[in-house]
């Protein structure tokens, strides 16, 4: 176990406009469960595949423990890799599969035997172990990819988006059972998914990317609470941040308020002039009569989730979402007075960075 | 289809079955025939009595065990060759990546530019040069890469997934073993297709052992055979008896193997 | 990344290779030659004093006055370049201080036929006047005939050379512009210095020719003046020539010249016997064997360029040691198919180049440069002519038997077991032997007893000699042609039948087309490519057909059935004109060439578009 480091990890493909990874730095720590999340084409993947040495990063150093891997092939560098569609190999048996790495390094026969075992035994694959990948079902084959990467027992699991190819039911139940090897082995292990639920339940810490550049690293609770800039506060959450784009304008009383669209927000900041956004989760807008709170705006759509409805509104141009508890009766066109909880706002500059 | 249309396409189907199998089985039929039976007229298709003894006899007239020694020896031996300069080029040219990678294989392409008659003189030339003539070595040396075989090794290596290869790194593989106990396993039908075309090919050739093979001992079936036909020139019998025999290897082997014929055939000529 | 400055000083150590061994290489060619020269003039010069030296009271030696006076004649002859000294047994005429021959080499001297090199002096034996026994030798130092190591273009284009090879070097790391621009002068710089260094071979080659003819027309004029009149003849002259033919002459240039005799490339020079009689003396310019020279000089003097070229690259590539792994192993990957195609494909068509403009015969060691009268004669021989329009004909084969095999495959697409029956069926004749099958034929063609014959009988059609009538003969065989190729025609067209989708047949069914209309506006149309690809291998093969006409006619009757291939097999194997049959070959590929690359663009859009 070992911890792995990144420093100014740059990546740049031949006959690219961009570079898919810009001077990412990024400390995994020893035993730690980290995960890579951003959508698609964020560079989340690259980065993995930059650490197993699948791709050479074009600047920049990896470490993992000790050892400057940065020039090293995939094979000396000691990490095991979970692909999404499994990459197993067809031609062997699920015994062959799981002790390839081994035959590979020429540990003795023996002591493959007894570490095959011992990892079929973990993942219950025990009765499958002279089946083909191609009579077994998608969970199963998951688990045999996870049989393979845990034989080696490696300085670090990288998984890339492992069970974005399941079933939702099966999801969980693998989602838990990764977790439990992670506790069982103590392992430091990098998760990739553009999944944000997978993301909040399974990282210790979130590494948020966008193209090519990390936007936050914390705690699941931290990037939750506390959005390091407009794109997290948006991609985090589901649904998102509202984020309203609006004018800061100071007022006699001290303080000040920021319009946006139908709404005019009194914040608690001093004398804010100029372009500021405005951000506040769904569950922290609430509805009332036309006259209360601080603007009207129009219902768009309504979403009934049982739990709770998500009411989607129109403010004077801006759209934002109120998720409100139980089901209720609203109709599509009305006009509505928003009320907003301002113990939850986050302020982001034009930029949008996040302000205080 | 109307009836008629139906009645019509079953007739031809079946006059085109005849016209191609006859041929065959009168060959099958004057094999068995005596020498003086066979010049009667009309001719018959059954002989009076199997003779089955002009097989032996046409069979010694030349040293045929060793043409056919000879013939599975190039064959065999240009198979194992095509095999594996193919497929070594191929993964090199679907998997790796190095510079000029592109234009290297066009380069290879390039080589079907020339037709293989064109090559004849100056292959021959060469091959003298080294002392190969009337040798094993030089009716093989010049058979033993494919650009065909490693055309179709290479669209067919690049349909395996890259996890695949990925992974295999990972687990501490390197190119060679990646291309030994990942990428070969996976290709046997490819690897199967390209195999049995370069027997046959080589079974059938003759030019080029023609003119290689100089000495009685070093000659293959095809030329023994045409040999045979100019030895006992009005033995009909005899020369198809000799035909018989070089000809049912191959039908044994296409009826096993039809599929991958079939599948050679397609991949020359459609994606 | 500490390995850089280890490649940069490996490209300056090859830098340094490069040009000095391209200069050795050429100085040794010229020395080649030199020696050459040296060798033939010795031997001509021991037949000169053969043959005017009188004979000694006794036996066949020479008198030893005699062979002293000539000797000192012969170093005084006007326009006589070489050092020259003659030995009577070991004995130094010339200069009687010089040390004698050792016994050694005179004993060796008679072992062998020619003269001999060493040391910078030809030795050539002096044999008595019954040419049987040893008595003397003749030994010559060439007078620098030859250019010396940086002589002519050769020191300014090393000059050139180096100060390249030190930029180019200078470059390596800095920008890609720059860099690409030093190397590519170094390359040039590399192809001017090789040419150069060929140069001072080519001009030793051609000075070695001169000077022997110059000497030996000297020698030959010097030996009609001390003979007495009508000799000597052209048979005394000949040991004089060496390998060299002395011919009556008519005309009066003194300096040897270049001229084409019988379409050879010839050296000339014409000898002046007396006022009335001159002789010509032919020999084969040696510069005509240069070029190969050419070839080394030009791969050395690249080795330096190259070199860099690597240093560059793996300097490029030092940061990123991956791909450099990676390449290393496409590298081990691609060596074997590579170095074969080098050898047995690349190769052999620069080989048939080359063969095509000498007269090649395996039988004679002399392959002298014949220009194109290879490819003259072939123009001119009507034999060839016929052979392409019998090729020609026999490629009307391919169209019909693609209507055969696309009716054959339209009908038996089916996934019923018959029409697999019959598909196995129609692919039986590819699938066996190709002897096998012209020999039944060719039994079924029989005129007399054939089953064809009596099956034609039956309807009414008298007796045809298919193979030995010139207007059926070619006919005959491509009947045979159109039997073999329809299974694997049909195969291939099945399986274009089967990749069009079958929803487009179903909405032209629905929109009322009949039949015929499907297949002329969707199945013909969808199936273009396959079509094209099965016509124009179908060309290539059947303009190399060889086994059937081989087999069945030989050609005949009358040249009715050869084809091209017949005729190149028997230019090579039979007349062994192997440069004859090389030009044949390329003529091939000049007329197949269209076809071939069209079947190359095929090819070429399935790389592209998968």
């Amino acid at each position: 176990m070992a911890s792995v480091i990144l420093r100014n990890l740059t990546k740049s493909f031949d006959g690219a406009a961009r570079p898919a990874l810009r001077e990412l730095s990024l400390e995994v720590r020893d035993g730690e469960f980290l995960v890579l999340l951003g959508p698609s084409g964020c560079g989340k993947t690259t980065a993995l595949r930059c650490i197993a040495g699948l791709d050479e990063a074009t600047e920049g150093e990896i470490h993992i423990g000790e050892r400057d891997v940065t020039r090293l092939p995939p094979a000396a560098r000691d990490v095991a890799m979970v692909f999404q569609n499994y990459a197993l190999y067809p031609h062997l048996t699920v015994r062959e599969n799981i002790a390839f790495a081994l035959e590979v390094r020429r540990v003795p026969r023996k002591e493959i035997l007894r570490r095959v075992s011992e990892a079929a035994q973990r993942l219950g694959l025990a009765e499958l172990l002279e089946r083909r990948p191609a009579q077994l079902s998608g969970g199963q084959r998951q688990r045999v990819a996870l049989g393979r990467a845990i034989v080696r027992a490696p300085q670090a699991f990288l998984f890339d988006e492992p069970l974005s190819n399941l079933e939702a039911p099966l999801r969980s139940e693998l989602r838990s059972e990764i977790l439990k090897l992670h506790r069982a082995l103590g392992a430091t292990m990098i998760y990739v998914t553009h999944d944000q639920v997978e993301a909040m339940t399974m990282g210790q810490r979130i590494a948020l990317l966008y193209e090519g550049r990390l936007r936050q690293l914390g705690t699941p609770a931290e990037v939750y609470a506390r959005p390091a800039d407009v794109f997290v506060a948006r991609f985090v959450g589901s649904p998102g941040m509202n984020v309203l784009h609006g004018r800061g304008r100071a007022v006699e009383e001290g303080g000040s308020v920021v319009e946006c669209g139908s709404l005019t927000v009194p914040v608690p900041l001093e004398h804010y002039e100029g372009e500021i956004e405005l951000g506040v989760r769904p569950e922290h807008v609430t509805l009332g009569a036309t006259e209360k709170g601080v603007g009207n705006a129009e219902i768009l759509i309504v979403e009934p989730h049982g739990a709770e409805t998500l009411v989607h509104l129109d403010a004077g141009g801006q759209t934002l979402v109120a998720r409100l508890p139980g089901l209720l009766e609203l109709r599509v066109g009305d006009r509505v007075g928003v009320k907003l909880d301002k113990r939850h706002f986050h302020f982001f500059d034009a930029s949008g960075a996040r302000l205080a | 289809m109307t009836k008629a249309g139906e009645r019509l396409a079953i007739g031809l189907a079946l006059l085109a079955t005849l016209a191609m199998v006859l041929p065959f089985l009168y060959m099958l039929a004057t094999a068995l025939t005596g020498e003086w039976e066979a010049f009667r007229y009309p001719p018959a298709l059954i002989p009076a009595r199997a003779h089955l003894e002009n097989f032996p006899a046409a069979l010694t007239a030349l040293p045929f065990d060793r043409f056919f020694l000879n013939s599975a020896i190039l064959a065999t031996c240009v198979v194992v060759g095509q095999l594996f300069t193919s497929a070594t080029a191929a993964y090199a040219f679907a998997r790796l990546r190095f510079p000029g990678r592109d234009r290297l294989f066009l380069c290879f392409l390039s080589v079907l530019l020339v037709p293989a008659l064109v090559l004849l003189v100056p292959r021959f030339l060469i091959v003298n040069a080294l002392g190969w003539v009337d040798s094993y070595a030089g009716l093989i040396s010049t058979e033993l890469v494919s650009v065909w075989g490693i055309f179709l090794l290479r669209q067919f290596f690049r349909t395996i997934p890259r996890e695949l290869e990925d992974a295999a790194r990972l687990d501490g593989a390197g190119e060679w073993t990646i291309f030994r106990r990942v990428v070969l396993p996976l290709s046997k039908p490819a690897l199967a297709t390209l195999a049995v075309v370069a027997f046959v090919d080589q079974w059938k050739s003759f030019l080029w052992p023609l003119v290689i093979a100089r000495s009685t001992e070093m000659q293959v079936v095809e030329v023994g055979l045409a040999n045979l036909h100019g030895l006992y020139y009005a033995n009909w019998p005899y020369q198809m008896a000799a035909a018989v025999t070089a000809t049912v290897p191959l039908l044994l082997l296409y009826l096993v193997a039809q599929r991958y014929f079939v599948r050679g055939i397609e991949m020359t000529g459609v994606t | 990344m500490r390995t850089v400055p280890r490649w940069r000083a490996a490209a300056l150590l090859a830098a340094a290779a490069s040009a000095l061994l391209a200069l050795a290489v050429a100085r040794w060619a010229a020395v080649r030659y030199e020696a050459a020269f040296a060798r033939r003039s010795a031997a001509t010069t021991a037949a000169y004093l053969a043959l005017v030296t009188p004979p000694a009271p006794l036996g066949a030696d020479y008198s030893l006055q005699q062979l002293f006076i000539q000797t000192r004649s012969l170093d005084a002859l006007p326009g006589w370049t070489p050092s020259v000294e003659v030995y009577h047994g070991t004995a130094p005429l010339l200069q009687p201080g010089a040390p004698p021959l050792s016994r050694l080499v005179l004993d060796r001297l008679r072992g062998q036929s020619g003269a001999s090199w060493g040391r910078g002096v030809a030795l050539a034996p002096l044999f008595d006047r019954d040419r049987w026994e040893v008595v003397g030798a003749v030994a010559i130092r060439p007078a620098g005939i030859a250019p010396g190591w940086l002589g002519g273009w050769t020191l300014p284009a090393l000059a050139l050379f180096a100060a390249a090879a030190l930029g180019a070097l200078r470059a390596v790391g800095g920008e890609w512009e720059r860099v690409r621009r030093a190397l590519r002068a170094y390359g040039a710089a590399g192809v001017l210095f090789g040419a150069a260094a060929y140069a001072n071979v080519q001009q030793a080659a051609r000075a070695s020719t001169d000077q022997w003819l110059a000497d030996a027309r000297l020698l030959m004029q010097e030996s009609s003046a001390r003979l007495p009149q009508g000799r000597p003849t052209l048979a005394d002259l000949a040991p004089l020539a060496g390998g060299a033919q002395v011919a009556p002459g008519d005309s009066a240039t003194t300096r040897p010249t270049r001229q084409s005799v019988g379409g050879v490339p010839s050296a000339v020079v014409e000898v002046r016997l007396s006022s009335r009689r001159w002789v010509e003396l032919r020999t084969a310019p040696a510069e005509a064997g240069a070029p190969p020279w050419l070839a080394l000089l030009l791969a050395l003097a690249l080795i330096g360029p190259l070199a860099a070229w690597v240093a560059v690259w793996v300097e490029r590539e030092a940061a990123r040691p991956q791909r450099l792994r990676e390449t290393a192993a496409a590298w081990w990957f691609l060596a074997p198919a590579t170095l074969h195609l080098a050898v047995f494909s690349f190769a052999p068509i620069l080989l048939a180049v080359y063969a095509s403009v000498h007269r090649w015969s395996l039988v004679e060691p002399e392959r002298p440069f014949v220009g194109l009268a290879n490819f003259a004669q072939l123009v001119r021989d009507p034999v060839v002519w016929i052979s392409l329009r019998n090729t020609a004909l026999y490629t009307l084969t391919v169209p019909v038997t693609m209507v055969v095999a696309l009716g054959a495959a339209l009908a038996l697409g089916r996934r019923s077991w018959a029409a697999r029956l019959v598909r196995t069926a129609v692919f039986l004749p590819f699938a066996s032997s190709v002897v096998a099958v012209a020999l039944v034929w060719q039994w079924m063609y029989h005129t007399d007893f054939g089953a064809i014959n009596w099956m034609l009988s039956l309807a009414g059609v008298g007796p045809v000699d298919w193979l030995g009538n010139p207007n059926t003969a070619l006919i005959a065989l491509m009947i045979v042609s159109l039997w073999v190729q329809a299974g694997y025609q049909m195969t291939v067209f099945l399986a274009g039948l089967q990749a069009i989708p079958r929803d487009y047949l179903d909405a032209a069914r629905v929109d009322g087309a009949g039949a015929w209309r499907r297949f002329r506006t969707i199945t013909l149309p969808l199936l273009k490519p396959v079509t094209l690809f099965v016509f124009v291998t179908g060309i290539i093969s059947s303009f190399q057909v060889f086994t059937y006409v081989y087999v069945l006619t030989g050609g005949g009757p009358g040249h009715a059935t050869d084809v091209v291939a017949h005729q190149l097999y028997q230019a090579a194997w039979t007349f062994l004109q192997f440069g004859s049959a090389s030009a044949l070959s390329l003529l091939l590929f000049v007329v197949l060439f269209g076809a071939t690359w069209a079947q190359l663009r095929l090819l070429e859009r399935r790389v592209t578009y998968d």
